[in-house]
């Protein structure tokens, strides 16, 4: 090895020391996050694991009936809450609470150029949280599974954002997003509240309006397009997909067997799931490097 | 070699101009003393130094060419900002440690030597330090990278007089055995001439005076005499400031060799005397003509 590698191999590890001493706290709060959501899987994964073995195929529907159970559905908010929280507290102090307390004057004129100091910080604090998130989603999956195997629509119980590469990839951009709103406020309060505002913003518009558009959909006869499947539109049809006008929408139900009316469907088959989840993880990856790019530039622009 | 080069240098914050039109030329081996009343500039021409600013207009340089920021000038510059900004969560160890690793010129030995005669206990807190002790961490710190120079923003402002003269008793003793440069700034005037050899006056963003400490001394005069004739009588003496209180007049000027007006009196002056009479004055300046400024 050379010596200028040498020294350099020396000083991302002497680096790696003055990031972990400092972000240990950070780190960890996203991780604690992490846990915890780990954790409520786990706990009320058990029990439903442990249900849906012995009543078979059919528990779903049974402690439904009984009112056991209902808490589930209301469960994935906890956890679709971790990645902005792990954002506002873990990323958006990285850089707004030493603006603050005036400690940038001092990293910044120390022998290490700043840029690499901020990017070996975002090293830690971005791919910590992100393993532990994919963790969390393969925990996720288990436990929506006696879910799934009972039939229970996919919509009801399972966010499509809680599943391994969507959510790995949500904890990414939310803590980039925190990076990047300190870097640019320098105030940490505000610059968490300006985390937890652009993250729901963009959360709302991509559950609404994107998530199921990422492919065009499909349409066919309702009947076709399996349980599974998530349905954008449903409407009555002839055979063929041309839809009923609003009179023929009133005529008795001998016309609409002599037609063969049938319900028609515009949808997203189940078989495009995962394609859907590595499509968004993609362009949430690609976001998380632009937002990156841009802390970038105005660490160097900015004066302190 | 000059430590400090600047020209036509200017800093502009939204609409004000905190700095504007700053020609220097600071040759090293100097104890520079930056001087001036708050807001005057002085932290915004540090931080142009240190490259935590970016100047609005012009350029600056420092150790002879080297652009403010650059790795080459962050190894070169020991810097203290105003406050002595450490991170107070940490313990001495973890602070000296931490700033080992982001120093690659740095030298442990001087480091701990220092805190152990400072008598810092390297387990309690950085914030749980007294203002000064925090400052002589800074200066510390900012020592033991063996700098070229070193840049203080007001290091004796949050100071009690005996820190205060155990700071700079220290920050002598460092000058003394290494030789390097240093520049600070200071809205207290006294005392300066114990320490500095070399007078930087900046006011309300303009650069008033410039120049070695005996020169100025040199050349700056107190002429004192009757009251009605002091306007007309050193109108050629480039007077900075005309003091009438009472029947005489003080007059602090620059006579060079001219003879003294009857009825006149010479007294040498004190560098205080020379800065608040500046500084008082602000459209009186003191400055190397451009031929001094070397690019």
């Amino acid at each position: 090895m050379s010596a200028i590698a040498l020294e350099r191999a020396r000083s991302w590890r002497a680096l790696g020391w003055v990031t972990w001493r400092q972000q240990r706290a950070s780190v960890g709060i996203a991780l604690c996050l992490l846990a915890g959501a780990a954790l409520i899987l786990v706990l009320s994964g058990v029990p439903i694991h442990h249900t849906a073995a012995r009543l078979g195929p059919g528990w779903w529907i049974q402690t439904r009936r009984d009112g056991y159970y209902s808490w589930t559905t209301g469960l994935p908010l906890l956890v679709q809450a971790v990645p902005v929280l792990a954002g506002a507290f873990a990323g958006a102090p990285l850089l707004a609470r030493e603006a603050e307390a005036g400690t940038l004057r001092f990293a910044w004129t120390q022998g290490t150029n700043r840029v690499r100091l901020l990017v070996i910080r975002l090293i830690f604090i971005l791919v910590l949280p992100t393993v532990a998130a994919v963790g969390v989603g393969l925990l996720y999956a288990w436990w929506q599974h006696p879910m799934a195997s009972a039939g229970v629509e996919r919509s009801a119980t399972i966010s499509a954002d809680l599943l391994a590469p969507s959510f790995a990839a949500w904890v990414l951009f939310g803590v980039a997003l925190g990076v990047l709103a300190g870097a640019a406020i320098r105030q940490t309060v505000a610059a968490m509240g300006a985390t937890i505002v652009g993250y729901m913003a963009l959360m709302y518009v991509t559950a609404l309006h994107w998530r199921n558009r990422y492919l065009p959909p499909l349409s066919g006869p309702a009947s076709r397009a399996g349980q599974d499947a998530v349905s954008l539109n449903q409407f009555q049809a002839f055979p063929g997909g041309r839809p009923l006008t609003p009179s023929q929408l009133a005529q008795n139900e001998h016309w609409y067997a002599t037609h063969h009316v049938l319900t028609w469907a515009i949808y997203q088959p189940a078989s495009r799931f995962w394609t859907f989840q590595w499509i968004e993880a993609g362009w949430l990856t690609v976001l998380t490097l632009l937002l990156v790019g841009a802390t970038i530039v105005i660490i160097r622009k900015r004066a302190v | 070699m000059n430590v400090l080069e600047s020209h036509g240098l200017g800093k502009r914050y939204r609409r004000a101009w905190a700095l504007r039109d700053c020609n220097l030329a600071v040759p090293a081996g100097h104890v520079v003393a930056l001087v001036g009343p708050n807001g005057a500039g002085k932290t915004t021409l540090l931080h142009l130094a240190v490259g935590l600013t970016r100047a609005s207009a012009g350029d600056i340089c420092v150790l002879d060419g080297l652009a403010p920021g650059s790795t080459a000038a962050l190894d070169a510059i020991g810097f203290v900002a105003q406050d002595a900004p450490l991170y107070k969560n940490l313990p001495v160890a973890d602070m000296l440690h931490l700033a080992r690793n982001l120093n690659p010129g740095w030298d442990d030995q001087r480091a701990s030597g220092r805190v152990a005669d400072l008598g810092l206990p390297p387990r309690k807190k950085v914030g749980a330090l007294s203002g000064g002790q925090q400052a002589q961490l800074a200066l510390t710190i900012a020592l033991a990278k063996r700098p070229r120079v070193l840049i203080l923003d007001e290091p004796l402002a949050r100071l009690d007089p005996l820190a205060r003269h155990e700071f700079m008793s220290s920050l002598m003793g460092a000058v003394a055995e290494d030789g390097l440069s240093v520049l600070f700034s200071s809205h207290v005037v006294s005392e300066l001439e114990r320490v500095a050899d070399y007078l930087i006056v900046l006011n309300s963003g303009q650069l008033q005076v410039s120049g070695e400490v005996d020169d100025l001394l040199a050349t700056h005069k107190m002429l004192i005499g009757p009251r009605e004739q002091a306007t007309e009588a050193t109108a050629a003496f480039s007077p900075v400031r005309i003091n009438q209180a009472g029947a005489q007049a003080q007059v602090l000027c620059r006579p060079a060799d001219r003879p003294v007006p009857a009825g006149f009196s010479v007294h040498a002056v004190s560098l205080e005397e020379v800065v608040l009479a500046y500084l008082r004055e602000p459209s009186a300046a003191a400055l190397p003509g451009p031929a001094m400024v070397l690019r």
